[in-house]
């Protein structure tokens, strides 16, 4: 099927290659959007320099003295560097992995669900975990592992007769309890987002793959994965691009801020927002963006070369 | 495409780069006017205030809970009616979220809005990082001028609003200085007949604690009062001079120490951590998000570890609460420091900020109308002297930030819920101020400039250890180890003795 | 005819949907009951699906500040419809564009875009930029703009979608038949991502309706304009405020009923949006079957 695609685009290609003006209106289109853009992401990126610069606020933010790389250094004192970066990349790989392969699996379960009622009601209650904002679902998750009043010790351990735990203290359960909230939070969004790509694949395949005898196994394997690998690898190069990066509500508010739990909860971000929270220093906190994103950009820049290498019309640019 | 990509880049940067230029420009002008907004020099009529010129219109930043009073306008109509008057000044009062005013106060500085005076609270958190980031100015010379009542009313106080050696920002009156203690449930004391008013240490509460965990084995025994705060160092008195890393232990000693380390905090931990393991304190102590003092009014808790216990020994609102002082009430500089006024360093007449202060700070009028609002609409006058604020929904200011409130009229719900009458309000008031000591280092203030780096580290050590000792939850010996070790790992020693260097040669300076 | 093994697929779809449903719900159940929670039995039980004893409080706290509410809620909609239809026409367009493959210098907008993925300068440069530039403060363009109208990432799945779901066939027999760009755009790869538009459409709408960062930025504290997320977090981050400062203890915040107001205030906050979710559903289950084309 790309093939015969690819040799209409080549085809194309060649006409168009005369015809300058006829991407003026693709331009125009693209416009509002860059304009937006330029504005809201490139004018801003001046700012980036205070980073480098000794905060001073009595004439332009702009002219404090540099001091290079002072800013930064907070970061790196302690022996938490270390192991804030760990904790960020590995979660961030864990989600990476367990994310895509529990979400591929549900969305294509789901699809076999015969009732389009019953699939719509599904729908819509997975989702609802979406809507509901980190700060909240740590007061739930609480009320769920709290040593005296909570639901998992009350209700689920004393009647099994297990001793209660003390989940706020014990930093072995966390990787567990951040993934199953993390996968729990995002499961409708991205059940919604690959059931878009699964329905679009026409329904012939399936049927001309019955006709040839094909189990269902093979059905996954051979038409809706292949069908599937352009958007999860897409979103996989754009979730290295963001491995230095982590939802600061699922690793400070989720955890209530233990301080027990800080080996296994602390990321970047996390440590950045504890060592500034009194200070409030807005160039150091510049800094930390600058590592974050000077890291993802590296990163991104190695995964989308990769990808053109082996497969070309996947990668980014 | 790289080149395109410079050129894209190189473009944003030019046009933000503009604003950048025109911001210095900025900067610069109103440089050289804050030397000339000073008339002194020109007609030497010192302290009288020139009506000629056009009034100026003062853009007061001050502290409101997410949203401005809805009858702001109305108060403002009839205070520029008494500034006009006085100081030939208008008042544009702007509200700053309280939780947010690090954030807002940055932004405004960076796009230098228009902004005169600006209320720092905490103050002690702001006055040091401010004062570098050069945010405020000093005020010296215009409080030197056009501030008598100032210097009047405030007297040593004004001390509180120094740094480095010269004056940024202009205190207010401390109407009291709250100590360290206990609150507890006056109805489960009197249920058991205990009595605490002889309670001298932590150990004297043991025998207490057990008959209320033996009779009442669903409540909670002890919680520190505020969640984020912990037991510990709640009950252990230190003046920290700005920060925890490095405080006094006792208010006449002048060598710093590191309070986790001393004996006597070590003493209060393992007092704790018996109390924890005896079932006194929630297991959840280090994760709830509910406060001790919640907890004690809705019932739920018999005692808190307080820092804010005051001179009427207790309360009746919501509940009844009787409270004892673990420790004399001390006056330290962070104490005044609660609520700071300063000038923006963008402002354009430091001056008539000024005047204003010092007009704020010499009329009760003035005072009563931005505390309470107006007379009648807001508030109705009692026989006793004291304000009946209870109809008013439209006006409530929720802190003592405006002047002088010695000489303004109390709150009727502020007497009524010490459970004292307004005579015994003021003399035991007034018999508790005159016992409350001054730390020696009252007036110092830490400047943590050159050890930002260290103090970040830091912040982020103890965030990690100092809940989990302070609260009992687990066994401190080794923890307690850990936690120094990271501590000085992080820096404590360098921050340490910066500390003690500034406070050596302030000391020096200031002959003590 | 539908095979046997079809329905035990069909099964094992609703088992694991099952788990996965009541695994979601059973938290939101839990707010619910939360809200309606007794102050007191909260503080004393914690949050229980169960509870003891029953209380309006917490919504009466809420409804007692009503006419700022609703008047927050009339702007959070205007806001969040104008943001999100805006906002996703513009990125679809943009990805549009750039799925066409031998558009000259794709590959450079492709990277300009992905680079503000991953580098931007920070709230206080754009602060500067918005308000000293663009004036926007205290409008609502304060609410509309900053951050939240498109993103690259939106853009991104938009051109992935375009580029693998629309027969390229379909397009190009149209622009033959001279049919202008921005008319392709509109009836024929419109129509045929739809679901695709509610996906990108329902997150950018969640944005609009949560955010109060704007709200807490680009307003004064006077202004008319606050919407619903900033007043609601307004009342919680000023009770934590008070709470963890311990300023002066010059307000009680014993009469706010704290641990039960977050979560009513969670609720009053998500529930208009968990409502509007079933038209997104109609649009979504109506685009799917438009788009399952055959090629």
């Amino acid at each position: 099927m790309r093939a015969t695609t690819d040799m209409k685009l080549s085809g194309v290609r060649k006409k168009n290659k005369i015809k300058w003006k006829s991407y003026i209106p693709l331009y125009l289109m693209a416009l509002p959007a860059l304009i937006y853009v330029f504005i809201n992401n490139y004018m801003p990126l001046y700012g980036m320099q205070i980073a480098f610069r000794e905060l001073d606020f009595s004439g332009s933010i702009f002219s404090g003295k540099f001091v290079w790389f002072d800013n930064f250094k907070f970061l790196f004192t302690t022996k938490d560097a270390m192991i804030m970066t760990r904790n960020t990349v590995l979660y961030n790989l864990l989600f990476i992995v367990v994310g895509t392969i529990f979400s591929v699996f549900v969305a294509i379960l789901f699809n076999e669900i015969l009732s389009k009622r019953l699939a719509k009601f599904y729908q819509s209650a997975v989702l609802i975990p979406f809507f509901i904002s980190m700060v909240v679902v740590s007061y739930l998750g609480f009320a769920f592992l709290s040593s005296e009043n909570g639901f998992i010790n009350n209700s689920i351990l004393k009647p099994l007769g297990i001793d209660p735990v003390s989940w706020y203290t014990e930093p072995k359960y966390w990787p567990y309890i951040i993934l199953f909230v993390h996968t729990w939070k995002g499961m409708g969004y991205s059940l919604l987002f690959i059931t878009v790509r699964i329905i679009t694949i026409s329904k012939d395949y399936y049927e001309a793959a019955k006709i040839d005898g094909a189990t269902k196994w093979q059905q996954i394997f051979y038409i809706t994965l292949p069908f599937l690998k352009p958007v999860i690898v897409l979103m996989t190069i754009l979730s290295i691009g963001r491995i230095f990066y982590s939802d600061f509500g699922l690793f400070y508010q989720l955890p209530m801020s233990s301080g027990a739990l800080y080996d296994v909860t602390t990321t970047i971000d996390t440590y950045s927002f504890r060592a500034l929270m009194n200070l409030g220093d807005i160039t150091m906190s510049t800094a930390t963006g600058v590592y974050q994103s000077i890291v993802g950009f590296v990163l991104i820049l190695v995964t989308n070369y990769v990808t053109r290498k082996f497969s070309k019309e996947d990668s980014l640019f | 495409m790289k080149k395109n990509l410079v050129l894209v880049l190189l473009a944003s940067f030019l046009v933000v780069g503009s604003i950048g230029c025109s911001n210095t420009n900025n900067g610069n002008s109103s440089a050289p006017s804050n030397e000339s907004a000073v008339p002194t020099a020109e007609n030497g009529d010192a302290g009288k205030i020139n009506f000629d010129e056009e009034p100026y219109t003062i853009k007061v930043n001050y502290a409101v809970l997410g949203q401005e009073q809805p009858d702001l306008p109305k108060i403002e109509a009839k205070l520029n009616e008494i500034t006009l008057k006085e100081i030939n000044a208008k008042i544009d009062l702007e509200g700053v979220s309280l939780y947010n005013m690090a954030n807002v106060y940055a932004l405004k500085a960076s796009s230098r809005e228009k902004t005169d005076l600006m209320l720092l609270m905490p103050g002690n958190r702001y006055l040091a990082s401010f004062a570098n980031n050069k945010m405020i100015r000093p005020i010296d010379e215009e409080l030197a001028q056009w501030g008598p009542a100032l210097t009047e009313t405030l007297g040593d106080n004004l001390i509180s609003g120094q740094f480095n050696g010269k004056q940024y920002a202009i205190p207010q009156k401390a109407d009291q200085k709250n100590t360290i203690g206990f609150h507890f449930s006056k109805s489960i004391l009197d249920k058991y007949n205990i009595d605490v008013s002889n309670i001298k240490s932590l150990s004297d509460l043991d025998s207490v604690f057990a008959i209320v965990h033996e009779k009442e084995p669903n409540m909670t025994v002890l919680a520190p009062e505020v969640s984020v705060g912990n037991i510990a160092s709640i009950l252990k008195w230190n003046d920290g001079l700005g920060n925890a890393y490095g405080g006094l232990l006792d208010p006449n000693s002048t060598k710093l120490e590191n309070m986790y380390e001393s004996e006597e905090f070590v003493e209060t931990i393992k007092k704790v951590r018996e109390w924890y393991q005896k079932g006194y304190i929630s297991k959840d102590v280090n994760t709830s998000q509910d406060d001790g003092a919640t907890l004690l009014d809705n019932g739920k808790v018999f005692a808190v570890a307080a820092s804010s216990v005051g001179f009427a020994g207790g309360s009746i609102k919501p509940i009844e609460k009787q409270s004892i002082a673990m420790y004399p009430p001390v006056l330290t500089t962070s104490d005044t420091q609660l609520l700071l006024w300063s000038v923006a360093s963008s402002s354009e007449r430091p001056d008539k900020a000024i005047q204003f202060l010092n007009l704020l700070n010499s009329s009760a009028e003035l005072t009563t109308l931005l505390q309470f609002g107006i007379e009648g609409e807001h508030y109705e006058v009692n026989a006793n002297g004291t304000l009946n604020v209870s109809n008013n929904k439209n006006y409530e200011s929720y802190w003592p930030m405006f002047g002088d409130y010695s000489k303004a009229p109390l709150s009727e719900t502020y007497v009524t819920a010490s459970g004292l009458s307004v005579e015994e309000f003021k003399l035991k008031q007034k018999a508790w101020n005159d016992n409350t000591k001054k730390s020696i280092a009252y007036g110092f203030i830490f400047d943590p400039g050159p050890v930002k780096t260290e103090i970040a580290a830091l912040d982020a050590v103890a965030a990690q250890y100092a809940k989990v000792i302070g609260n009992g939850a687990v066994d401190p010996t080794e923890l307690l180890k850990k936690f120094n070790d990271s501590l000085y790992a992080a820096g404590l020693q360098k921050v340490m003795d910066e500390k003690q260097r500034q406070f050596d040669a302030w000391l020096a300076t200031n002959n003590k | 005819m539908i095979e046997n093994k079809d329905k035990w697929w069909s099964y094992a779809g609703h088992i694991v949907m099952i788990i996965l449903s009541i695994v979601a719900i059973a938290p939101f159940l839990l707010l619910l009951m939360s809200s309606f929670t007794d102050e007191a039995t909260a503080l004393k039980n914690g949050y229980s699906f169960f509870p003891e004893k029953f209380s309006l409080n917490a919504y009466h706290y809420i409804s007692s500040q009503w006419e700022m509410i609703g008047k927050g809620y009339l702007i959070t909609i205007i806001v969040t419809v104008v943001g999100t239809v805006v906002g996703v026409i513009i990125s679809a367009m943009l990805a549009y564009t750039l799925s066409k493959h031998d558009l000259p210098g794709r590959n450079l907008l492709m990277f300009l875009l992905t680079f503000t993925m991953l580098f931007n300068g920070g709230l206080t440069s754009s602060y500067i930029v918005y308000t000293q530039i663009f004036h926007i403060k205290d409008t609502i363009l304060g609410l509309l703009l900053p951050g939240l109208l498109m993103n690259a990432y939106n853009v991104v799945m938009f051109k992935n979608y375009f580029e693998h779901s629309i027969p390229n066939a379909l397009l190009e027999s149209a622009r033959i038949d001279g049919a202008t760009e921005l008319n392709i755009f509109a009836k024929i790869s419109m129509p045929l991502s739809l679901p695709m538009f509610v996906t990108v459409g329902l997150t950018t709408a969640l944005m609009y309706w949560n955010d109060w960062t704007n709200g807490m930025y680009y307003l004064s504290t006077n202004s008319s304009i606050q919407s619903i997320q900033t007043i609601l977090n307004n009342i919680n981050e000023n009770i934590k405020f008070l709470q963890q400062n311990n300023v002066g203890n010059m307000v009680s915040t014993g009469d706010m009923p704290s641990a039960t107001i977050r979560m009513a205030i969670a609720v009053v906050g998500v529930v208009p949006m968990l409502g509007l979710f079933p038209i997104f559903q109609r649009w979504f289950v109506k685009g799917a079957t438009a788009g399952a084309v055959k090629e």
